[in-house]
């Protein structure tokens, strides 16, 4: 139960991080070029802004909450059950993100992740 | 700079990285074992961070993140995580010739899987507001 909960944790951070860096990065703009003026204030936004840091925030959650998960549970058990996050990033990016998911990049998808989940067995 | 270099660059980084980090931290382990005593305290840390592979692959994973960052901010979230997921890929394929460890039908697979899915989100387009607006050009044109 407590594995069950812990890795839940682990997905759940791990795509909300995703989710909110995701939409930071998109309030921060684009980057399109190497001049290093024009990527030192693209830096400078995006380590003010909310959603990268509560992304990176998450992010960090999501990893501690692995090691711990791993210091008692097999990693061929922690690992498949990781690829779900796939799934949920995908959910994320449709409902919050507002991205448009076709047919062809939810199978895309599910196909990536039962690959990642085969792969760590 | 166009996409599909980016992507490129963001899958090599994180694979090679993954790999070398690996092979680091496997050093490091025989280092530790090889004498209990550099186990204790800092030494671990010192151990692991003069390693030259775990600094190459440390090097290698922050750049992967920064080019990750870079991808997001250009194209959509559903679009990029799925299309670098291909680093699993490389990173298994080169688990055979690096780190000698050989690779199970499972995983094989996981390797296919793998690739089908990267190449059906791959057909799509990359950024929803780039589709969006192509299809309002396609409007104006009709009008």
């Amino acid at each position: 139960m407590k594995t069950v909960l812990v890795i839940a944790i682990v997905i759940l951070a791990g795509s909300a991080g995703d989710i909110l860096l995701s939409r930071g990065m998109k309030q921060v703009g684009a980057v399109e070029t190497l001049q290093f003026r024009t990527l030192l204030a693209i830096i400078r936004r995006a380590i003010t802004n909310p959603s990268m840091l509560c992304g990176i925030a998450s992010m960090a959650v999501a990893f501690f909450s692995l090691l711990a998960v791993l210091s008692w549970a097999p990693l061929s058990l922690v690992s498949p059950a990781t690829a779900l996050g796939y799934v949920l990033n995908t959910f994320g990016a449709k409902f919050y993100l507002k991205e448009e998911i076709d047919k062809e990049r939810w199978i895309g998808t599910l196909l990536v992740c039962i690959g990642a989940a085969f792969l760590s067995v | 700079m166009r996409l599909l270099p980016l992507i490129l660059l963001a899958i090599l980084t994180q694979a090679f990285g993954n790999v070398m980090l690996s092979r680091g931290m496997k050093e490091v382990g025989i280092a530790i074992s090889a004498d209990l005593e550099a186990a204790r305290y800092f030494s671990v840390a010192l151990t692991t961070v003069s390693n030259p592979f775990f600094l190459l692959g440390l090097v290698l994973l922050i750049t992967a993140f920064l080019l990750f960052l870079t991808l997001l901010s250009r194209a959509d979230l559903s679009y990029v995580v799925p299309i670098t997921s291909f680093s699993y890929v490389l990173i298994a394929l080169m688990a055979v010739h690096l780190l000698k460890e050989s690779i199970p039908l499972t995983r094989w697979c996981g390797i296919v899987c793998i690739c089908g899915g990267v190449l059906l989100v791959s057909r799509g387009e990359s950024a929803t507001a780039s589709k969006a607006a192509k299809v309002e050009a396609g409007l104006e044109r009709e009008i």
